[in-house]
C-alpha cells in the first residue's frame, strides 16, 4: 500500500495542509496529529490540499469530522482544495460538499479565508 | 530347575550340612574307640558320597542366594553393608564357639584330643567353619560381582568371567591332585613346590584378578561426606579381611603358630574355592582402599560438580514447571540460594515505563530496611556492569572495592557479592539475580559458572512463562471475539419477509470477527416492510458497537414513523448526538409498497442503488442527495436529503449493496467498481435473486481471488416479479401474519 505524507504550509494566517497518498484507518492519526498541532498553535483557518490524496476511506473522512466543530466554533474553517475527481466522488456520496467547502485551487481557499 | 520350589533348596542346605557332620562324626568315633572292623570299601564310597553332599551344598546355597537375596537391586550402601556383615558374621561366630562356648573342648591338634567329646568337638567346629564359609563367601562374591560391574567396560564381563573360570578349574584341580595352591614357589625355594600347572593356575588367575581389581568405578562417584565415612568403616573391613585367611579358614588357635587347618579338612576344594575368593577380596580391598585414599583429597571439588550439574538440572526441572510469572523470581532466589550456600539473595527485575530502571521482586534474607533503602534501583555502577558486559561479576571483598564499599552502609553483612544478568532470547534484558556472603572470598569461580548457568535457566523459565500467558490471554481475546461475532450475526436477519410480488436475498460477510456493515428489514408503522443497509466508519470493534445501537434505533423509530425520510432523519439527530464525532454512519433505508409497485428510499450519505430494468433495459445507479448520518446535528442533514420513489416493472432489480462490494480489491489492488456490477447485472434479469445474488458473489470472489478482504461485503438483492417468490428458509410465523395483511 503506498504511504501517507502531510505537508505544512504557512501562506499568512492561513495553514495549507498539502496531503498526499492513501488516506485510511492506519494513516488516519498523521492527518490527526498534523491537524491538533495546527490547533495546539491557535492557527483554525486551515486549507487541506488534496492533489496528491489517491484513495480515502471512511477513516479518514471521520478525520475532518473530529475537527470541524472546533474549528467552527474559534471563527475558522477546513477548506478543501484541488481534490481528484475519484477521490471528489467519495466526498461527494457522503454529502461532504454541503458541509465543507471544495475548491478547484488551493489559492482561492486562501483568499477566500481574507475576504 | 526353576520350577524347584525355593523352599526345597531353604530345607535341603541344612540337611546336607547335618549329613556331612554325621559322616564326619561316624568316621571319628570309629577311628577313636578304633573298632578293628574293615572299613575300607565303606569309608571310601562314604567319602564319596561326602564330596557329592558338599558340592550339592554349595550348589543349593548358589540357587537359593541368586533367587532370594536379590543382591542387583539393593543400594550402593546396602551393598557395602551387607559386604561387611558378611565378614563380620565369620568373626563373631568363630569367636563366639572358639573362643567362649568351645574354648575348653577345642584342641586343634587331633593327636591331642582325648575324649570323645573333644574329638566331636573338633568335628563340630570344622563342619561350621566349613557351612561358614559357604554361607557367607557366595553373597560376598555376588556383591563384589555387582561392585566390579558398577560400571560396565566391554571387558569387564569377560574378566570376571574368566576369574570364574580360572576358580573352578583350580577347584577341581586341587580336587584331583590334592595339591594346595603354590602362590610362594616362584619367589622362594620351598620343600613343597607345586607343579607347573598349579604355578601357571595361580599367576594366570592372578592377573585377572588384577584387571579386576581396577573396576572401582563406584568409588568416583560417591558423595565426599561418604568416602570419608567409607574410609573409616573400610579400615575394620581391610582388617576383616586380611584375617580371614589365618583366623578362619586356616583356623589358628590361641598363641598356636600351627594352622589347624579346619576349612581344608572340612573341603578342599572348599578351602581352595575360599582362598581363591579371599584373594580377589583382598586384591580388590587394597585397591578400593588406595583409590578412596586418593579420592579424598579431591572430594571436595567432585562433590562441587556433581552438585553443580544436579541442582542446574534441578533448576531447569523446577523453573519449567512453573508457568507462573508471579512466582518465577521467588522461585529463582530461593533455587539460587539454596544452591550457592548464600546468606542472602536477591532478584531485580527490568522495568521500563518511562525511564528505565531496576526493581527487587523478591529476595531472600534482606531485612525490611534493606528492601527500602535498596542501592541496585538504578541502572548505573553494577547494574550498567552487568548489562553492558552481559556477563556475572564476582566481588571478592567489597571493602576492598573503593567504587562498590559504599553497599556496606547499606549491608554489613555483604562482603562477598556475586550477580548474573538474566537476557531473553532476543537479548533483552530481563532482571539481575544477586546473591551475597558475609566472609570475604565467599563465593569462588565455580559459583560464578554455576550462577551464570543459573542465570540463563532463569531467564528462559521467565520468557516461557510470559509467553505462555500472553498465549493465554490471546486463546481468551479470540474466545471473546467469537463470542462478539455470533452475537453480531444474530442482529443480522436470520430469514427474509415474505411480501408478495418481492423475491429477498441477502448475503453477509465481515472482514474480519466483527464488522460495521449492517442491514434489516422493518416494518414501518403503516406495516409495511422497510429494507435498511448500513455502513459504519472504521473497522472492527467500534464499528460493530455503532451498529448494534444502530440497528436498535433503526429498529425502534420504525415502529412509530412511515416514511424513510423521516426515519432518517430521526436518527441522525438521536445518532450525532451519540456516536463519536469522527464516526458516521451511511446508509439507504428503503419502504417496499407492493399495492402500488413502488420503492420509496432516501440514501444517507451511501453507495448508490443499482436499479436494473429489463422492460427499459437499463441499469443505473440511484443516487438522490443525502449525508452521512452523525455528520450533522440536524439543520443540513434535513435539508438535503431527498426521498425519492421509482415504479417497478415486472422483473425489475434493486442492488442494496455497501461500499465493500464496489471497493472489494484483487491482488493488484483494483477495485471491482461499479461498472463491473453494472455490467454483470445487466446481464442477469433471467435469474431468480438467488440466481443473482449467487452470480454477484461468484463474479466478486473470482474477482478478488486468492486476496482477503479488506472490508466487510453486504448486500441486499431485490427482484419484484408477480406470483409467490421461491423461499428456501421457512418464513417466521409473524413475518406469515404479514404476508396476509398484504395479501388483502
Amino acid at each position: 500500500m503506498a504511504n501517507f505524507d502531510v505537508a505544512h504550509e504557512e501562506k499568512g494566517e492561513v495553514s495549507v495542509l498539502n496531503i498526499s497518498g492513501y488516506l485510511d484507518a492506519h494513516t488516519a492519526p498523521d492527518f490527526e496529529n498534523a491537524l491538533t498541532k495546527l490547533l495546539q498553535d491557535n492557527r483554525f483557518k486551515i486549507v487541506v490540499n488534496l492533489q496528491g490524496l489517491q484513495y480515502i476511506s471512511s477513516a479518514g473522512l471521520g478525520v475532518f469530522m473530529g475537527f470541524i466543530e472546533e474549528v467552527r466554533e474559534k471563527d475558522g474553517d477546513i477548506k478543501l482544495s484541488e481534490v481528484s475527481e475519484k477521490v471528489f466522488k467519495v466526498f461527494d456520496l457522503l454529502g461532504f460538499p454541503s458541509l465543507y467547502e471544495f475548491y478547484d485551487e488551493t489559492e482561492k481557499a486562501v483568499e477566500k479565508f481574507s475576504n | 530347575m526353576r520350577q524347584i520350589p525355593s523352599k526345597i533348596f531353604y530345607l535341603l542346605v541344612p540337611v546336607l550340612a547335618v549329613g556331612v557332620f554325621l559322616i564326619d562324626s561316624f568316621f571319628r568315633i570309629i577311628e577313636h574307640f578304633d573298632f578293628n572292623i574293615n572299613l575300607s570299601f565303606l569309608a571310601l564310597s562314604l567319602q564319596n558320597v561326602r564330596i557329592i553332599i558338599v558340592i550339592a551344598l554349595v550348589a543349593a546355597w548358589v540357587i537359593i542366594v541368586r533367587r532370594r537375596f536379590e543382591i542387583s537391586e539393593l543400594e550402593l550402601s546396602q551393598k557395602l553393608w551387607r559386604f561387611s556383615l558378611l565378614l563380620f558374621v565369620n568373626y563373631a561366630i568363630a569367636y563366639l564357639l572358639k573362643d567362649i562356648i568351645l574354648a575348653d573342648y577345642l584342641i586343634g591338634d587331633i593327636d591331642r584330643q582325648k575324649t570323645v567329646l573333644e574329638a566331636l568337638v573338633h568335628e563340630f567346629y570344622k563342619n561350621i567353619v566349613g557351612l561358614m564359609t559357604i554361607v557367607t563367601l557366595i553373597p560376598i562374591l555376588f556383591v563384589l560381582r555387582d561392585l566390579i560391574f558398577y560400571r560396565q567396560r566391554r571387558t569387564t564381563r569377560l574378566y570376571f568371567n574368566l576369574f570364574l573360570g580360572m576358580l573352578l578349574i583350580s577347584t577341581i584341580w586341587v580336587s584331583y591332585t590334592g595339591e594346595t595352591l603354590d602362590f610362594l614357589s616362584p619367589f622362594a625355594d620351598l620343600p613343597n613346590a607345586g607343579s607347573t600347572m598349579n604355578i601357571i593356575l595361580v599367576w594366570s588367575s592372578m592377573i585377572v584378578i588384577l584387571l579386576l581389581a581396577f573396576r572401582n568405578d563406584w568409588i568416583t562417584y560417591l558423595p565426599r561426606k561418604q568416602k570419608f565415612i567409607y574410609f573409616g568403616i573400610g579400615v575394620i573391613v581391610y582388617l576383616m579381611i586380611i584375617f580371614l585367611r589365618d583366623d578362619i579358614y586356616e583356623g589358628y588357635l590361641g598363641n598356636s603358630t600351627v594352622a589347624v587347618g579346619y576349612l581344608q579338612e572340612y573341603s578342599f576344594a572348599v578351602y581352595n574355592f575360599a582362598i581363591f575368593v579371599w584373594l580377589l577380596l583382598l586384591i580388590y580391598a587394597t585397591f578400593s582402599m588406595v583409590t578412596l585414599l586418593m579420592h579424598l583429597p579431591t572430594a571436595k571439588a567432585v562433590d562441587r560438580k556433581l552438585k553443580e550439574l544436579t541442582s542446574l538440572y534441578d533448576f531447569a526441572r523446577l523453573l519449567n514447571t512453573e508457568l507462573n510469572a508471579e512466582k518465577l523470581p521467588q522461585l529463582i532466589t530461593q533455587l539460587t540460594s539454596k544452591v550457592l550456600e548464600s546468606q542472602s539473595t536477591w532478584y531485580m527485575e527490568y522495568r521500563n515505563p518511562v525511564a528505565p530502571n531496576m526493581k527487587l521482586i523478591s529476595h531472600i534474607n534482606l531485612t525490611q530496611q534493606q528492601i527500602l533503602d535498596n542501592p541496585f534501583e538504578e541502572l548505573n555502577g553494577l547494574n550498567q556492569q552487568l548489562l553492558d558486559e552481559k556477563k556475572p561479576i564476582l566481588i571478592n571483598d567489597i571493602s576492598q572495592n573503593r567504587s562498590l564499599r559504599h553497599l556496606l552502609e547499606w549491608k554489613k553483612d555483604a562482603r562477598t557479592l556475586i550477580a548474573a544478568p538474566l537476557f531473553s532470547s532476543r537479548d533483552q534484558i530481563m532482571g539481575v539475580v544477586y546473591a551475597a556472603k558475609p566472609q570475604p572470598f565467599g563465593f569462588d569461580i565455580d559459583d560464578l559458572s554455576l550462577l551464570e548457568g543459573f542465570a540463563n535457566q532463569s531467564a528462559m523459565a521467565l520468557e516461557n512463562a510470559q509467553l505462555w500467558n500472553k498465549s493465554l490471554e490471546k486463546e481468551r481475546m479470540e474466545q471473546e471475539l467469537k463470542i462478539a461475532r455470533d452475537v453480531q450475526l444474530k442482529l443480522v436477519p436470520q430469514s427474509m419477509p415474505l411480501i408478495t410480488g418481492f423475491e429477498l436475498e441477502s448475503f453477509f460477510l465481515t472482514a474480519y470477527e466483527v464488522g460495521g456493515d449492517y442491514y434489516d428489514f422493518i416494518e414501518f408503522g403503516d406495516e409495511q416492510t422497510g429494507v435498511v443497509i448500513g455502513d459504519v466508519s472504521g473497522k472492527g470493534t467500534s464499528a460493530a458497537f455503532y451498529m448494534a445501537e444502530f440497528k436498535g434505533v433503526i429498529q425502534t423509530l420504525s415502529q412509530t414513523l412511515n416514511s424513510p425520510k423521516e426515519l432518517i432523519c430521526h436518527a441522525n439527530r438521536i445518532f450525532y448526538s451519540s456516536i463519536e464525532r469522527k464516526s458516521f454512519v451511511t446508509a439507504v433505508v428503503g419502504k417496499l409498497i407492493p399495492e402500488k409497485k413502488i420503492f420509496q428510499f432516501v440514501r444517507a450519505g451511501h453507495t448508490p442503488i443499482l436499479h436494473c430494468s429489463p422492460k427499459n433495459k437499463t441499469v443505473q445507479y440511484l443516487q438522490p442527495p443525502g449525508l452521512g448520518i452523525g455528520l450533522d446535528k440536524g439543520p443540513v442533514f434535513e435539508k438535503i436529503i431527498a426521498q425519492e420513489s421509482i415504479t417497478l416493472d415486472h422483473g425489475d432489480f434493486l442492488i442494496l449493496s455497501t461500499d465493500g462490494l464496489m471497493e472489494a480489491r484483487n491482488a493488484s489492488g483494483d477495485e471491482y467498481g461499479e461498472e463491473r456490477l453494472q455490467a454483470l447485472i445487466s446481464n442477469c434479469h433471467t435469474y431468480s435473486a438467488a440466481g443473482t445474488k449467487d452470480r454477484i458473489l461468484t463474479d466478486v470472489m473470482d474477482f478478488i481471488g486468492e486476496t482477503p478482504l479488506h472490508d466487510d461485503l453486504t448486500f441486499i438483492v431485490i427482484k419484484f416479479g408477480q406470483g409467490i417468490p421461491e423461499i428456501d428458509t421457512p418464513a417466521p410465523p409473524d413475518k406469515t401474519k404479514k404476508q396476509e395483511k398484504v395479501a388483502k
